[in-house]
């Protein structure tokens, strides 16, 4: 008997563990969520395809070959209130030659590009090709190999892309990356590392007490 | 002796069971449904329905979180009431204060949210998918009569974006009482080499407000006028920019605030139904690029301009800004002077994280109910 109560508060328990794990759990992980707000890889490719095409029409491309940056969802506002939106793709291509980001709306459903802007000076994002590029740049020059010493086997790379609105600015219209280095969850204080893409130039500085920005009495 | 084990693995299970039922059982308000992105929840959360919304949200690498559309209800079995369309940081900003580094955060690498840690969801928090994080919050009290008095709840959506050392988490609250908090949390390691230099984060945002659907709504300045040589004080509601596309400034003596109205659209009372933008901020930032010279832009909406940095073109044309389509975009500064408190230096490295700062602003509805909201 005494058994049996012990089983069946055991079952009761167990019945009411999962009540509450279920409470917890009623949010979700399901991926397929991002679906509406998400290009299929097949939206994509015809997204870039038709933006490649329309670009080659438009003369927009340059002696410098252009880095596609981006592929994104986007929507355009229906002319009539509640009726379907259009899926567009935004596709980004930035190009060295003038510092200038190359915006193309290509709805993929219907095959047709809906607007290309050419914008100078945009901030756009740094493509994993062009992070790649500069990190690989920074781990051979001398300065840094010789600053990360034996924590170069063990330092994972970050980039930061620069900007700089100032037409004085030597970097103005550069694709430059300030290189980070981590080792675990850590940041190395130095070096302090760049790499002008635009150039192939590497530089590094040094570290910035930030004194002279925070002036008081101590 | 079986008996004795099984009862030692009741017991055990008890104490368990009692450790954990007041963190997440007992205290958390339940959730309404959600279908896909999509998340419909009513106020008082757990209760009998008086106020509701009905939440899109969606994500991207180099956007961050975003909303994708919000629908409110005054009352049960009610229309549904549009406003916004979309509502999203279309970047972050971060100069420092020698003049370099500029960075742009959202912008500048392919930067993509963190998935769901289980601290995030803390004892209530539930996922809505992978990266974002859903909460029902007891909001405090959202108004007192001597012993009697109302506990708010707001449904809040928020996630975090790695931007390299720095993180932001994004955070949108839809409050029981028809209101959205938007805030921006800035917080992870300081810049690597420049730890100790002072920075701002200035998030840029872009509101595409839809008050009771696409089309007729007035963009209006809210202005407050008292000075210190009379006990006289007004206040003044006027056309922004002449009705046109521009831009204006906050002034704190002027507690200004931006309204949105809609034309077709009146409350019991006969008043015209409106949100105001109301911002939290500590100063104001103005930097050497234009788009930081003003606080406050509006503009009318169209495909593609999604840009703050963009934002000098976009109103050149000059169109109209009432009786139209309109987007806001507002600059919410969080000024960063590092401190003790953000780390340390230790062999090489920089141990330490600045704790969470916090910049956005609120749209709080004007005349979209009759009388009292959450009041008997």
């Amino acid at each position: 008997m005494r058994n049996r109560i012990i089983a069946f508060a055991g079952a009761a328990l167990s019945l009411w563990l999962l009540g509450v794990g279920l409470v917890r759990s009623q949010g979700t992980q399901d991926p397929s969520i991002e679906a509406s707000f998400t290009l299929s890889a097949a939206e994509s490719e015809k997204a870039v395809a038709l933006a490649r095409r329309e670009m080659e029409t438009r003369k927009l491309r340059l002696k410098i070959p252009l880095q596609l940056v981006a592929v994104e969802w986007t929507r355009e506002k229906p002319e009539k209130e509640g009726a379907p939106e259009k899926r567009f793709a935004l596709v980004t291509y930035y190009r060295y030659e003038d510092d200038a980001a190359i915006l193309t709306l290509v709805e993929p459903a219907a095959s047709r590009v809906a607007k290309v802007d050419v914008i100078p000076h945009l901030p756009v994002p740094l493509s994993s090709e062009e992070f790649q590029r500069a990190s690989a740049l920074a781990l051979k020059f001398p300065q840094v190999v010789e600053a990360l010493g034996a924590r170069a086997k063990e330092v994972k790379t970050e980039g930061l892309l620069l900007r700089t609105s100032d037409e004085k600015d030597q970097l103005f219209g550069h694709r430059v990356v300030r290189m980070l280095f981590r080792v675990g969850t850590d940041y190395l204080t130095r070096p302090v590392a760049f790499v002008d893409l635009t150039t192939q130039k590497v530089w590094i500085e040094e570290p910035h007490t930030g004194h002279e920005q925070h002036k008081g009495t101590e | 002796m079986n008996v004795i084990i099984t009862r030692a693995r009741l017991l055990a299970a008890c104490v368990f069971a009692l450790a954990i039922t007041p963190a997440w059982s007992q205290s958390c308000l339940p959730f309404g449904p959600q279908s896909g992105n999509t998340i419909t929840q009513t106020f008082p959360a757990g209760g009998s329905a008086q106020t509701a919304w009905r939440v899109t949200f969606g994500h991207a690498p180099a956007k961050g979180l975003y909303i994708l559309g919000a629908w409110f209800q005054r009352a049960p079995n009610t229309n549904w009431i549009q406003v916004l369309y979309d509502a999203r940081l279309s970047n972050i900003f971060v100069p420092y204060h020698p003049g370099s580094p500029r960075y742009y955060d959202l912008s500048g690498f392919n930067f993509d949210l963190v998935g769901v840690a289980n601290v995030d969801l803390g004892p209530c928090g539930a996922t809505a998918d992978r990266y974002v994080i859903k909460e029902i919050r007891d909001r405090g009290m959202v108004w007192k009569d001597d012993y009697a008095g109302r506990r708010g709840h707001d449904l809040t959506l928020w996630a975090t974006l790695d931007a390299a050392n720095y993180n932001y988490m994004m955070l949108y609250s839809f409050r029981d009482d028809g209101s959205i908090g938007f805030r921006l949390g800035a917080t992870a390691r300081n810049l690597p080499g420049m730890e100790l230099v002072p920075h701002m984060h200035d998030g840029l945002w872009r509101l595409d407000i839809d008050l009771n659907g696409f089309s007729g709504d007035t963009v209006q300045i809210h202005r407050h006028s008292e000075t210190a040589a009379s006990n006289v004080a007004t206040d003044a509601m006027s056309a922004f920019n002449g009705g046109k596309e521009g831009f204006t400034d906050w002034d704190p003596l002027q507690f200004t605030e931006l309204n949105v109205s809609d034309a077709n659209m009146r409350n019991g009372q006969g008043r015209r139904v409106s949100y105001d933008l109301m911002v939290v901020r500590e100063g104001t930032p103005r930097h050497l690029e234009n788009f930081s010279h003003h606080d406050f832009w509006a503009t009318r909406y169209r495909f593609g301009e999604d840009h703050y940095t963009q934002l000098a073109t976009y109103i050149s044309n000059n169109e109209s800004v009432s009786n139209s389509d309109v987007v806001l975009w507002y600059i919410s500064p969080a000024h960063h002077m590092p401190r003790s408190e953000d780390g340390i230096y230790v062999n090489g490295f920089w141990r330490g994280v600045a704790l969470a700062m916090w910049s956005g602003f609120d749209l709080r509805p004007r005349d979209l109910f009759d009388g009292t909201p959450l009041f008997p």
